[in-house]
């Protein structure tokens, strides 16, 4: 339930402050809203999976499945 | 943003003091009770002089490119794709610091202040609030940090007092009786909360004399060290070292402990009131440092177009970065060393070599423009005034030097006491415990030496006048 009310909750807000941009985006250079886009991609290509509760392999997780138990059992 | 910011030497000193002090209060003090056990406060030392280290290339750096911040000195020196290459690294470093600290944030109040609301709203609220900051300056952020931090720190120095009934020496002792490898690892444990010091990078431009940089970034990492040492004797004394390792949030548990007479309890609402605004305003730091990043990029400061985009995606990979808390724990405690060792100190001696050997063409070829204009010097006119205003300035700098000097020779002297109390503490017990107030007290003063050096930074001028790029 909290899952739903979060996806429904911040598709909302996602939404609203990127009409909220698209004004102040007119007068940016080409390079800035070519970041601008590529922010914005990879924010929906990440949050496309969590919609439908799937994982996504992330940096994070490598460094705490490998290197983290790697090191703990280092210094034991 | 804007584009002309600028905060002042002793901001920037609280600022590091809470981004550094933040960083490891949540969970890392249970890993470091857990390898050193009762010797777990003098896990802060070897830090301290990797914080140094860091703050000794980010100086020099900022001194050879004044107004400019790590990311527009890194393409600087290494070049489009070679300075945007080492950049990206630094983002991720910076990102790791701001999925990290923003999780541990909302995890823990999940876990002890909000167990009914779903972490995912904690998250986005956090990140709605984020956006104001990111949306401002930096002048901003620091001017609320004037009021958060030091409430922080003194309530975080109070602890002592406060837990006074509940405080047992003995449960400090006997000190310097376990492995010195423990307390070895401790140490570079630690070093991953130190590693924070990255974000200052972004906001070097935000102050442009060097010798004030220098003290800034020297009194923060004292007030870091001197406050998370007070916690870990803390914790120790109070909870003793088994308890602490046990519990995820040591912290909670020993601010849960606070019973001022029978109608001051539960103050760890009020005392978590106070202190939550230093954690939330460390991940505003660290979005502003992110933002920064990502504007150097595309050769701009003013970075508000990518405030909402940037909130959202760091919001969804905050999310996805771990499943559950002993992930994050994992991660925060022992990967984030591995992750600063690797990064930071090649990256920025890298830089710091490129800038040598730039510096090095530049004044060759100054030397060579200044024999030609040999006989052609400055109007003598002012002559008596600027020699008066060298007098000056070189007293204070002589006074700002030996402050300097008392700080280092203080904090090796912290270094010098372990190495004795370890030397010692198994043979004599009383020694232990003398080298042990010793410590204390030399980090104490330290933080006092370097509050001096920054106010007498203050009184210096900046050899250069500040860049308008």
């Amino acid at each position: 339930m909290s899952h739903i009310l979060f996806c429904t909750l911040f598709i909302i807000v996602y939404v609203i402050t990127f009409f909220m941009d698209v004004k102040p985006l007119k007068s940016r250079c080409k390079r800035e809203k070519g970041a601008f886009w590529i922010i914005h991609a990879a924010t929906a290509v990440l949050f496309a999976p969590m919609l439908f509760d799937l994982n996504v392999p992330m940096p994070t997780l490598f460094f705490v499945h490998k290197v983290s138990p790697w090191l703990s059992s280092l210094l034991r | 943003m804007n584009r002309h910011q600028q905060i002042n030497h002793r901001q920037m000193a609280w600022l590091i003091g809470g981004v550094l002090t933040t960083a490891a209060l949540i969970t890392m003090p249970r890993t470091l009770a857990d390898l050193a056990g009762v010797d777990a406060w003098f896990s802060q030392i070897v830090p301290v002089f990797y914080a140094l280290g860091i703050a000794y290339l980010f100086v020099s750096l900022a001194g050879t490119f004044p107004g400019k911040h790590i990311f527009e000195i890194s393409f600087h020196l290494a070049g489009k794709w070679a300075g945007g290459a080492i950049n990206l690294i630094l983002l991720v470093n910076l990102w790791f610091i701001m999925v990290r600290d923003t999780r541990a944030l909302t995890t823990f109040l999940k876990t002890t202040i909000l167990p009914r609301t779903p972490e995912e709203i904690t998250l986005l609220f956090f990140m709605i609030a984020i956006l104001y900051y990111g949306r401002t300056s930096l002048e901003v952020a620091a001017r609320v940090n004037d009021f958060v931090f030091p409430l922080f720190w003194g309530t975080v120095l109070a602890l002592p007092l406060i837990l006074a009934n509940e405080f047992s020496i003995r449960s400090l002792q006997p000190m310097f009786t376990g492995e010195v490898w423990s307390v070895a690892y401790a140490n570079m444990l630690s070093i991953g909360g130190y590693g924070d010091l990255l974000v200052a990078g972004a906001f070097l431009h935000t102050i442009t004399v060097t010798k004030q940089l220098q003290a800034s970034i020297r009194h923060g990492v004292a007030l870091a060290a001197f406050a998370l040492t007070v916690i870990l004797v803390v914790d120790t004394a109070v909870l003793g070292a088994n308890i602490a390792n046990k519990t995820i949030y040591p912290s909670y548990t020993l601010i849960q402990q606070i019973n001022i007479t029978d109608f001051l309890d539960r103050m760890d609402i009020v005392l978590f009131s106070l202190w939550l605004p230093s954690f939330f305003l460390k991940s505003a730091f660290a979005f502003l440092a992110l933002l920064t990043g990502i504007g150097s990029f595309v050769g701009t400061r003013d970075c508000r177009i990518y405030n909402k985009p940037l909130a959202w995606f760091v919001l969804i990979t905050t999310i996805l970065a771990f499943h559950n808390v002993s992930e994050l724990i994992m991660f925060a405690n022992y990967s984030s060393a591995v992750i600063v060792l690797a990064i930071q100190p090649l990256l920025l001696l890298l830089l710091f070599a490129l800038s040598r050997a730039k510096r090095k063409i530049a004044s060759s070829n100054g030397r060579r423009a200044a024999d030609a204009d040999d006989g052609q010097g400055a109007d003598a006119g002012d002559a008596e005034q600027t020699a008066q205003d060298r007098a000056k300035n070189e007293r204070t700098e002589r006074s700002h030097r030996a402050w300097l000097k008392t700080g280092n020779m203080l904090l090796a002297a912290c270094f010098g006491l372990v190495v004795a109390g370890f030397w010692l503490g198994q043979d004599y017990p009383t020694i232990a415990n003398l080298v042990g107030i010793g410590y204390l007290l030399c980090l104490l003063l330290s933080v006092v030496a370097t509050f001096i050096e920054l106010l007498k930074s203050s009184r210096l001028r900046s050899p250069h006048p500040p860049s308008s790029k």
